[in-house]
């Protein structure tokens, strides 16, 4: 878990040919590694999200590089693999984190109290992780099951107003994904 | 509700489906996929769609004179019917406190209908007035794209100083109140010191009988005692001790604990005690009777702290004892007198009639000076303190307590003023 960054850096940066990100790949995947790798050590919360953000932005920015010079383009389930892999990881390194920094705070003390929370943390994370992992599973699958349906429909998406139908219909179904049966978050507001 | 972090993703996800359609790249847009199915799944199996949580939190003890340890106990239900995988409880404590037991912060699962108990202990902090909480419950869904969230107000834990035995201080106010008390009211009636002699006369207390006096003047003549009432008494607390910051908090504490002895004292004796900080933070109580008052009173003083007044004390302690203060009573001022200006205002108090005590922490010389030039300013500021002290000597009680003396040993040694007579 915490040396994930040493297998998802070049799996993601060096599947894209080397000219687009002109050839400075293997330096990328060297910087992305040292700050994954030094954030989970050190636990540092920020230096692993930054290190996971560019893995996805170098993902999509490969991707797009990859259609400007018209290379061969990889298949989209590995495409769709490698997202569901970054994002599985950065939540997964954020409990880890948290789990770390709970338990340091706990280093040292033998009381009940203590030893009880500490437990209760071990089953917490436990928990979090397995539950991670099942909506990480289960959202791929869907997104294939998804990908094959998408496939088999055969639609050209080269007409200008199917596509603009498109995004309207997918981000409007984003929205309802997300906000249904939920309110936006409000921020506490300190009353002078 | 949807986070900021929910938010985020939705942003991605606007942005990778624009890039694929701009650039016509199906495997581009279908890279919106996964990110949809997870708001999906985390949406209707991620977290309940109505959650239900009890929390609380209470201080023991609330109050406290600093030598006994604190705990917090916290309380946390799971009132709705499912479990609930990713519960963080945080209890939001002053960064003076340091946690012996516990922690402020815990991550847990809670099951359907279970209730947690969590007890976090701490020695007790230094003096002052502490704010802990509020306690936040936030329950997520595994990947904190929603958040229901419970808080509970803040509470204060007070830590009061201490008032330190005090057998008692000579105090002769001109104003005394109709109950019994300690203060000799120059007048006849039940007392314990004598007064004067009279006439036997019928159903007097054969008790009283001087019967010494009585042989003398072969008639039977009865002692009398001097009535001792209570009075009204404001004490002062000159929190303004910046011309002194060598060893500006021991000098400020010992006279806050003068200040709460002396309070403890004047209570107890059955007086009317009020209260005045007068520094950069001001407060008052007015007098009132009690142990309730008592605790008003230290609730204040845990709270004081030192700082250049930006008002001039003569004026503050003139305005308050007309406003709170019978004419004639006791007052009390505690203060290392290092402002000369304070003559003019305890002169114009005594004018007025008010009988005034003045108590004085006497500074605690440095162990050595950083330069010449401080070792004079010092000598300075300790000269000019005698001058004002020799200025107070003359219109009302001035006692000085150095360092290392107890309270109760100062006030013993309390004296009225000589009166001057003018010739």
């Amino acid at each position: 878990m915490r040396l994930h960054y040493l297998l998802l850096a070049p799996w993601i940066v060096l599947a894209v040919p080397s000219h687009v990100f002109l050839g400075l790949g293997f330096l990328i995947v060297l910087v992305v590694v040292a700050a994954g790798l030094s954030g989970m050590f050190a636990r540092k919360q920020v230096l692993t999200t930054l290190a996971s953000m560019t893995l996805l932005v170098l993902l999509v920015a490969g991707k797009v590089g990859t259609d400007l010079i018209v290379a061969s383009s990889p298949d989209t389930a590995v495409l769709l693999l490698q997202l569901v892999a970054i994002i599985s990881f950065m939540e997964a390194s954020r409990v880890v984190l948290s789990f770390d920094k709970e338990t340091s705070e706990l280093a040292g003390r033998i009381d009940d109290m203590s030893q009880a929370i500490r437990q209760r943390l071990g089953v917490w994370v436990i928990g979090q992780l397995r539950r991670q992992a099942r909506l990480m599973i289960g959202a791929l699958g869907l997104s294939l099951v998804l990908l094959v349906f998408g496939g088999l429909t055969s639609v050209s998406i080269n007409q200008l107003a199917f596509s603009a139908v498109l995004v309207l219909l997918v981000v409007g179904a984003l929205l309802f994904l997300i906000t249904q049966k939920r309110e936006p978050e409000t921020r506490q507001v300190s009353l002078p | 509700m949807f986070t900021r972090k929910a938010s985020l993703y939705f942003g991605l996800a606007a942005v990778v489906l624009i890039l694929g359609l701009l650039l016509q790249d199906w495997q581009l847009a279908s890279m919106v996929l996964p990110l949809a199915s997870l708001f999906f799944l985390a949406n209707f199996w991620g977290l309940p769609e109505k959650v239900e949580l009890a929390i609380s939190h209470q201080i023991a003890p609330t109050d406290s004179f600093g030598d006994e340890d604190v705990s917090v106990k916290i309380t946390v239900s799971n009132k709705t019917g499912d479990q609930l995988g990713n519960v963080e409880v945080s209890e939001n404590l002053p960064v003076e406190v340091r946690l012996e037991s516990g922690a402020s912060r815990v991550l847990t699962r809670l099951g359907a209908d279970e209730k947690v108990e969590l007890v976090l202990e701490f020695h007790s902090p230094i003096r002052g007035h502490y704010w802990i909480g509020p306690l936040v419950a936030r329950v997520q869904d595994p990947f904190g794209f929603y958040l229901v969230e419970k808080r509970s107000e803040a509470e204060v834990l007070s830590i009061m100083p201490r008032p330190e035995p005090v057998r008692g201080a000579m105090l002769r106010p001109r104003h005394l109140g109709p109950w019994p008390g300690t203060i000799p009211a120059r007048t006849l009636g039940p007392g314990t010191e004598f007064y004067s002699m009279r006439d036997y006369v019928a159903g007097d207390d054969p008790k009283r009988i001087n019967w010494k006096t009585s042989a003398k003047h072969a008639r039977l003549i009865v002692n009398e005692v001097e009535a001792e009432r209570v009075t009204d008494v404001m004490i002062v607390l000159d929190t303004d001790v910046s011309f002194y910051e060598t060893a500006e908090a021991e000098l400020f504490e010992r006279g806050v604990r003068a200040a709460a002895s002396m309070a403890s004292l004047l209570l107890r004796q059955g007086n009317r005690v009020g209260m005045i900080l007068q520094g950069e933070e001001r407060g008052a109580v007015s007098p009132k009777f009690g142990k309730r008052h008592e605790r008003n009173i230290l609730f204040l003083l845990a709270a004081a702290k030192p700082g250049r007044a930006q008002l001039s004390t003569s004026y503050v302690i003139n305005l308050l004892a007309r406003l709170l203060l019978p004419a004639k009573a006791q007052i009390v001022i505690i203060s290392p007198l290092l402002d000369t200006a304070i003559v003019g205002g305890i002169r114009q108090l005594a004018t007025n009639g008010y009988s005034i005590l003045v108590l004085s922490p006497s500074p605690k010389a440095p162990a050595r000076f950083e330069s010449e030039q401080e070792e004079i300013a010092y000598r300075m500021l300790m000269l000019e303190r005698s001058n004002t002290l020799l200025a107070l000597e003359k219109i009302c009680t001035v006692t000085q307590w150095p360092a290392g003396v107890p309270l109760s040993t100062v006030l013993s040694e309390v004296r009225p003023p000589r009166p001057m007579i003018r010739v």
